[in-house]
């Protein structure tokens, strides 16, 4: 698949996507990340820091033994 | 609202996929100064006279490790988010069908699993870059794509 085609499905998706704020969170990580891959130009130093800080904050969870909530097993509703 | 967020959560998986595995990335890709080229970028005249620039060996940027973190950091996101929302309307999907839950809580403690097997790998690669490091991060990368995946099939079809 181009990059071309897959910049244009990004886009298709974009307006289509609803206002949850954490499907714009994961939009824009999906796009920032396959933009800096396929467009011309070097990566970032801005764009490799955020991605590094993301998983750096995700290890600090697990070194921390945190789960968050939504990634627990919680009873059903009655 | 639901068919909207199964589908690009569905997409973004898919993308996620296809970054985590391709290789046809050019190598001088990354900014001079990043987290995953963060130095030494040496001038030097050789003998012909011509300015070469290399980066020291130490230091050299890693592409491979920028791929992986950033198709983790989006699978991660997008289970988060299906495991978030699922979460924030429970009720509401509980009443639409029981299983959306039971499904999702049979993927979550697998996603805790690989989510710890994947910083755990990524851990020891940072301390000491290796082929096999980063094959234990991308494999740990793919089972973290094929969950998101599977929890995004959850959420109801509009």
């Amino acid at each position: 698949m181009s990059a071309a085609a897959i910049l244009t499905i990004i886009s298709g998706i974009q307006a289509a996507i609803s206002a949850a704020p954490g499907v714009i969170d994961v939009f824009n990580k999906a796009k920032a990340l396959i933009t800096s891959l396929f467009a011309a130009g070097k990566i970032t130093k801005a764009q490799q820091d955020a991605i590094h800080a993301h998983v750096d904050s995700i290890a600090a969870m697990v070194n921390a033994g945190i789960v968050p909530d939504a990634w627990t097993v919680e009873k059903d509703p009655e | 609202m639901k068919h909207t967020l199964r589908s690009y959560i569905s997409m973004a998986v898919l993308l996620g996929g296809i970054i985590a595995f391709d290789t046809g990335c050019k190598s001088n890709k990354l900014e001079e100064g990043g987290a995953y080229a963060p130095g030494l970028f040496l001038v030097s005249t050789n003998a012909s006279g011509a300015v070469v620039t290399n980066f020291s060996a130490a230091y050299a940027p890693d592409l491979a490790f920028y791929v992986a973190d950033g198709a983790f950091s989006v699978a991660y996101a997008t289970a988060d988010t299906v495991f978030t929302f699922e979460r924030n309307n429970r009720d509401m999907l509980w009443r639409l069908s029981p299983d959306i839950k039971k499904v999702l809580d049979g993927i979550r403690p697998q996603a805790v699993e690989v989510r710890n097997k994947y910083i755990a790998a990524r851990t020891a690669y940072l301390q000491t870059p290796t082929p096999a490091g980063l094959s234990a991060m991308n494999e740990a990368l793919s089972r973290m794509n094929n969950l998101a995946a599977a929890a995004s099939a959850a959420l109801p079809k509009k």
